[in-house]
C-alpha cells in the first residue's frame, strides 16, 4: 500500500520544526524532520485529512517547542559524557544559541573559567612581576569594599592581601575552581540532555 | 510528650508521580526494546499498553537520541509496507547488558519497597472495610 506523504498542514508544521532546529548539523536536522514525518504518517495510518492530522500534530506539541526540545537534547547528549573540558565548553556554547538553559550554563562556565584563569595567571606571573600581581582590597567613597585579583600594569593604591602566598594559593584555587566549573558544565549537559515536554500550542489542537 | 511538627508541606501527588515515572523512563524504553527492534510509535504504544506509561510523544525521539549517543541503542531506516520508511531502534550489546543490570537493581529496590508498603495497603483496605 502506498500512502500520500504530504499535506500542506503537515508540510507547514515540519517546516516550522526544521527552521527551529538551528544548532543541529543539517543532516541531523533533516533526519529529525524525516523521523517526525514518519511518526505522523504512522499515527494517522496515512490519512492526512485535517480531522486525522490535527490530533497527531497536537500530540507532538508546538513545532517550536518540539524543535528546541530535540535540538537541545541532541546537542547536549553529544557532550554530556565527554571528559574533555573543551568539548563540554564548546557544546555549552552551541546550546547557548538555542536554549535559555544553555545560555545560563555558558554564563556560569565563562565566569568560572575566568576566575580559575585569573588565579593561575597570578600564581605564574608573580615571580616575574611581583609588584603588579596580587589580590587587592579596594575601598570606595562609601566605605564599601571590593576585591581585585590578577595582573595589572599599575598597582592600585590599596592593601594587597596575599603577597607571595598568592603563588601556592593560586596554584591550588585556580585548578580547583576550573575543575568545579568542568563538573558543573558536565552536569548541565546531562540535565539538558533529558527531554522535557514543552507546552502545546492551541493552533495545532484546534479542530 | 510527643511533639507534632507544624504543618507538613502539601504533597503534589501528580507531580511526584511524574518525577517517579521520569526517573524510570530510560529503563522502560530499554525494556520495551528487549524483545526486538521497534520504531518510535511502537515504543510509545508498548510503554502505554504494557507499562501504563503515557509518554508525551514529542519527548520520545530526544530520549532515543540520547540512548543512541550513549551507545545503548542503534537505529536503521527500513522501508515499510505502509509506504514510507521507518526508523527502527534496537538494543546494542552494551544496551542489553545495561538494561539487564538496571532491571536487576530496579527489581531489588521495588521488591524491598513493596514489602515496606504492604502494611500500608492492608491499612487502606481495613479503612475501607
Amino acid at each position: 500500500m502506498t500512502i500520500p506523504d504530504g499535506s500542506p498542514q503537515l508540510d507547514a508544521y515540519l517546516e516550522q520544526v526544521r527552521r527551529q532546529l538551528r544548532g543541529l548539523p543539517r543532516p541531523e536536522a533533516e533526519e529529525t524532520v524525516r523521523e517526525l514525518r514518519s511518526h505522523v504518517l504512522d499515527r494517522t495510518s496515512g490519512d492526512l485529512s485535517p480531522a486525522s492530522l490535527q490530533p497527531a500534530l497536537a500530540a507532538l506539541g508546538d513545532p517550536g517547542d518540539l524543535a528546541r526540545l530535540n535540538a537541545t537534547a541532541r546537542v547536549a547528549a553529544r557532550g554530556a559524557h565527554s571528559r574533555s573540558p573543551w568539548t563540554i565548553f564548546a557544546t555549552i556554547a552551541r546550546l547557548a544559541r538555542i536554549s535559555l538553559g544553555g545560555a545560563c550554563a555558558l554564563f556560569v562556565s565563562l565566569f568560572g573559567y575566568m576566575i580559575a584563569g585569573a588565579w593561575i595567571l597570578a600564581a605564574v606571573v608573580k615571580p616575574f612581576w611581583p609588584g603588579h600581581v596580587g589580590l587587592w582590597r579596594l575601598k570606595d567613597a562609601h566605605d564599601a569594599y571590593a576585591f581585585s585579583l590578577g595582573v595589572v600594569s599599575k598597582a592600585p593604591a590599596a592593601v594587597e592581601l596575599l603577597g607571595w602566598w598568592i603563588i601556592p594559593i593560586g596554584l591550588v584555587v585556580g585548578p580547583a575552581v576550573g575543575f568545579c566549573t568542568f563538573l558543573y558544565g558536565r552536569w548541565s549537559l546531562r540535565r539538558l540532555a533529558r527531554p522535557r515536554q514543552g507546552r502545546v500550542d492551541e493552533r495545532w489542537v484546534a479542530a | 510528650m510527643k511533639h507534632e511538627p507544624p504543618n507538613a508541606p502539601e504533597l503534589d501527588l501528580s507531580k511526584w508521580s511524574t518525577q517517579l515515572r521520569k526517573g524510570g523512563l530510560g529503563l522502560a524504553v530499554l525494556a520495551a526494546l528487549w524483545p526486538g527492534r521497534l520504531y518510535g510509535l511502537e515504543i510509545l504504544r508498548r510503554l502505554a499498553v504494557e507499562g501504563a506509561m503515557h509518554v508525551p510523544e514529542g519527548t520520545i525521539y530526544p530520549l532515543l537520541s540520547r540512548l543512541k549517543s550513549e551507545g545503548l541503542v542503534a537505529s536503521e531506516w527500513v522501508e515499510s509496507e505502509a509506504g514510507h520508511p521507518r526508523k527502527y531502534y534496537e538494543l546494542t550489546a552494551v544496551g542489553r547488558q545495561r538494561a539487564g543490570a538496571m532491571g536487576k537493581a530496579w527489581r531489588e529496590f521495588s521488591g524491598g519497597l513493596d514489602r515496606l508498603l504492604s502494611p500500608l495497603a492492608k491499612g487502606v483496605s481495613n479503612d475501607h472495610s
